[in-house]
């Protein structure tokens, strides 16, 4: 009887755990489409297209084209067929609702936690109503990942999503590496999505990196000024160097100078740079002082000419042109952000308020038509270390 | 003489204690912190840290006299059976909330990173049967589980400290002490709340076996738990800054989308801190809802409490269901939190122990007087 008791305990609790399990979420490795890169650009409607009345009876205009870009995971395994990746585009008003309506045309879940890159075309990041729809749509999503790269494009991002590399067929990976590998450049400044939504929440302005499409590749330099949420210019490469300077976050770079005495170029590697920020206030007026110094290698000079590259005094001459060089980017630089764009994208604000929260009180509630007006000053310091085998 | 079987230790009761506290105000402590006094948000952890732990030794002091009984019962002594059994009904109606509060965010929290299309009361309704299986199994159950899971809980907290140093600002916490007096004292009382928890002293204390050094226990419990908060709000604010951080829901639980792994050999930790969070919210329903079981046994003077878990899960399952959204589940538990806890946390142990302070005395001149 006891025996009997207890098989049939056995015997439910085989059913039960054997049937009744399931889960809501399942969904199969192979029905995921794992998104790596994004485009998002504003809706070009051709022109015999009529405006379509929304079931609201609003006129629902599509708003947004957004470009996916996932892989092909069959064909990335050993002996894969078919084309590497897919990218598929669709319209709508809001971003979520495209990616939704996505699913009436593909037989895949977008999958967006693997996400490398957000490529914001020219046109969105020129409307300040769709950049802070868009990011704020993003920031919603749990999915999307702080850590994902953004990006502006120089034109279209569904461009930039096309170009079919031939290093990387993956255009999100290929972007990524790009970015991580940035320790070596410093012409463009890597920006993940949690520290492009902390400085517009604070600031409402930003530098973000610039991508151009190539026939086969792409390029990542300079930036896009971002103020008031609005894409207001570029920093070309070489300004966006001297901004990084002024930032503090150049890691290494190549400043080449000329020897016009000898008809030389010097190509002069920097290794390590520190900015140091001090401001005062004097008599109503704020100075902001910007300390670079920086220490580099001298990498190459000329065969076979007169003068002896290990000398102590050769080489003092080489570090002042540097500093001269960088001086006059620099000086270039701090003009054109500051009389051209006239916002504050080198973060002084992020400074005074931090460091100098007395001077910063006075100003904080202005600080967009002050800062054209503060001084700025900058002085470079560059040492050169070492110079290579030869003499 | 009641009859015990069960036991705990004084460290099984500081584990207890921790993890209760811990649960869910933890993940959105950061931001009122920030909301309240901007990069000075730690001194009002520490202020508030203070206040609780405060509190903590009052209610140790006054359960210390009464060894082997809970509030419910001593408390019949003390201000007489009426109104003691009001205030532990009061009591069982703040635990009950609580508990609430903690299993509705546990929902909102996995149905947001997880189960998207799973329906809110399956998540809530598993949860609330899992709990009520170890709450049915008693305090020594509990307290073993919690000291299992303490360092499962705390361990990581401090990891991922490391794990995030590349990511940190330091200079996110400039300028410092700069705060008006009044935004301190405005923010003390949601941050004291954060600290609520430890008012389960109150009815556990009665197991402990070798209650003696349960006070140096229950303090250094606080002690860790203001160490966890404070390190989990410098955290948040040098990751995302003050700003970013008042726009989070959940800065603690957003501070894992920014983990990286070098190497990326793990891409997204959201699975595994997911799943240690279940478990610290487990372990933080667990003695909430036992002590509410308790509480009702002890009202009805029964020697069994586990008749009392599987009732109150339907009170709290649709408590959890009452509010509409996120905030007003916030909002409600802020109200009910401002009056009950206050009442729970200072009113009513500070009523017992001055009462039994007065008793006392009373004793002693009557028997001197005899």
């Amino acid at each position: 009887m006891d025996k009997k008791v207890r098989l049939c305990i056995l015997l439910i609790m085989f059913l039960v755990t054997s049937t009744l399990p399931g889960c809501w979420d399942k969904v199969e490795i192979n029905e995921r489409a794992f998104i790596t890169a994004v485009g998002i650009d504003v809706y070009q409607p051709s022109k015999d297209e009529e405006k379509v009345k929304g079931e609201l009876g609003m006129e629902a205009k599509d708003k947004y084209t957004i470009t996916y870009v996932f892989p092909n995971i069959e064909a990335v395994g050993k002996g894969g067929q078919g084309q590497p990746r897919f990218i598929v585009a669709s319209v709508g008003m809001t971003p979520y609702e495209t990616t939704r309506g996505l699913r009436t045309r593909l037989h895949q879940v977008l999958f967006f936690q693997h996400m490398k890159v957000l490529v914001i075309g020219e046109d969105v990041a020129k409307d300040s109503t769709m950049l802070k729809e868009m990011l704020d749509s993003v920031e919603r999503n749990n999915e999307i990942n702080r850590k994902v790269n953004v990006l502006v494009a120089k034109g279209k991002a569904e461009d930039i999503l096309n170009v079919q590399s031939q290093f990387e067929p993956d255009i999100g990976l290929y972007i990524s590496s790009i970015s991580e590998a940035s320790e070596g450049s410093a012409r463009f400044n890597p920006l993940p999505l949690g520290e492009l939504l902390k400085s517009l929440h604070g600031n409402k302005r930003t530098l973000m990196p610039r991508v151009v499409p190539g026939k086969n590749d792409l390029k990542v330099a300079g930036s896009a000024v971002i103020k008031n949420y609005q894409l207001i210019g570029w920093l070309g490469e070489l300004e966006n160097r001297g901004a990084m300077f002024l930032k503090n976050k150049v890691k290494a770079d190549t400043v080449v100078v000329i020897d016009y005495d000898n008809k030389v170029v010097i190509p002069y590697v920097i290794t390590e740079s520190e900015t140091k920020q001090t401001g005062t206030i004097e008599d109503g007026k704020i100075k902001l002082k910007y300390d670079i110094k920086m220490e580099g290698d001298l990498s190459q000079y000329k065969m076979d000419t007169s003068e002896d590259v290990m000398d102590d005094k050769f080489l003092r001459g080489v570090e002042k042109q540097v500093e001269e060089a960088v001086k006059m980017q620099l000086d270039n630089t701090v003009k054109k952000i500051q009389k051209e764009f006239k916002v504050d994208v080198i973060d002084a604000g992020e400074y005074f308020s931090k460091y100098k929260p007395h001077i910063w009180n006075t100003v904080k509630d202005d600080w967009e038509n002050i800062f054209p007006d503060i001084e700025i000053e900058v002085t470079v310091d560059s040492k050169i270390r070492r110079i290579g085998l030869i003499k | 003489m009641m009859k015990i079987d069960n036991k705990i230790t004084s460290g099984q009761l500081m584990a207890i204690i921790v993890n209760t506290i811990i649960g869910v105000g933890i993940l959105s402590l950061p931001r009122d912190l920030v909301e309240a006094l901007k990069t000075d948000g730690w001194i009002l952890v520490l202020i508030s840290g203070l206040l609780a732990i405060g509190s903590v030794t009052l209610i140790t002091i006054l359960v210390m006299k009464y060894p082997g009984k809970t509030v419910t019962e001593f408390g019949r002594n003390l201000i007489t059976t009426p109104i003691s059994d009001f205030c532990s009904i009061l009591f069982l109606i703040y635990l009950l909330i609580f508990s609430a509060f903690v299993v509705r965010i546990f929902g909102e929290i996995v149905k947001m990173y997880l189960l998207r299309n799973t329906p809110i009361e399956f998540i809530i309704i598993t949860m609330l049967i899992t709990v009520a299986y170890i709450a049915r199994a008693g305090i020594e159950a509990i307290g073993k589980f919690c000291v299992l899971v303490l360092p499962i809980v705390v361990i990581p907290i401090f990891f991922m400290g490391f794990v995030l140093l590349p990511e940190l600002d330091f200079s996110n916490l400039l300028p410092v002490f700069k705060f008006k007096i009044t935004d301190l004292l405005k923010g003390i009382p949601s941050t004291v709340f954060s600290f609520a928890g430890f008012e389960v002293i109150l009815l556990f204390n009665a197991f402990v076996e070798r209650p003696k050094k349960t006070l140096k226990y229950n303090l250094i419990g606080m002690v860790l738990i203001i160490f966890v908060y404070l390190f989990v709000f410098l955290i948040s604010v040098m990751v995302f800054g003050v700003i970013e951080t008042t726009h989070l829901i959940w800065p603690s639980m957003s501070l894992m989308e920014v983990i990286q792994f070098p190497g990326a050999f793990l891409e997204n930790v959201q699975g595994v801190v997911m799943a240690q969070w279940v478990v610290l919210v487990f372990s933080t329903l667990a003695p909430l809802i036992y002590g509410s079981a308790l509480i009702f046994d002890k009202l009805f003077r029964g020697n069994e409490h586990k008749y009392y878990v599987f009732p109150l899960m339907p009170i709290i399952f649709v408590l959890a269901l009452v509010p509409d959204n996120i905030a007003t589940a916030y909002d409600y538990i802020g109200k009910s939190t401002n009056i009950l806890g206050t009442f729970v946390i200072l009113v009513l142990p500070l009523l017992l122990l001055v009462v039994s302070l007065f008793k006392k005395n009373n004793k002693k001149g009557a028997v001197k007087n005899g």
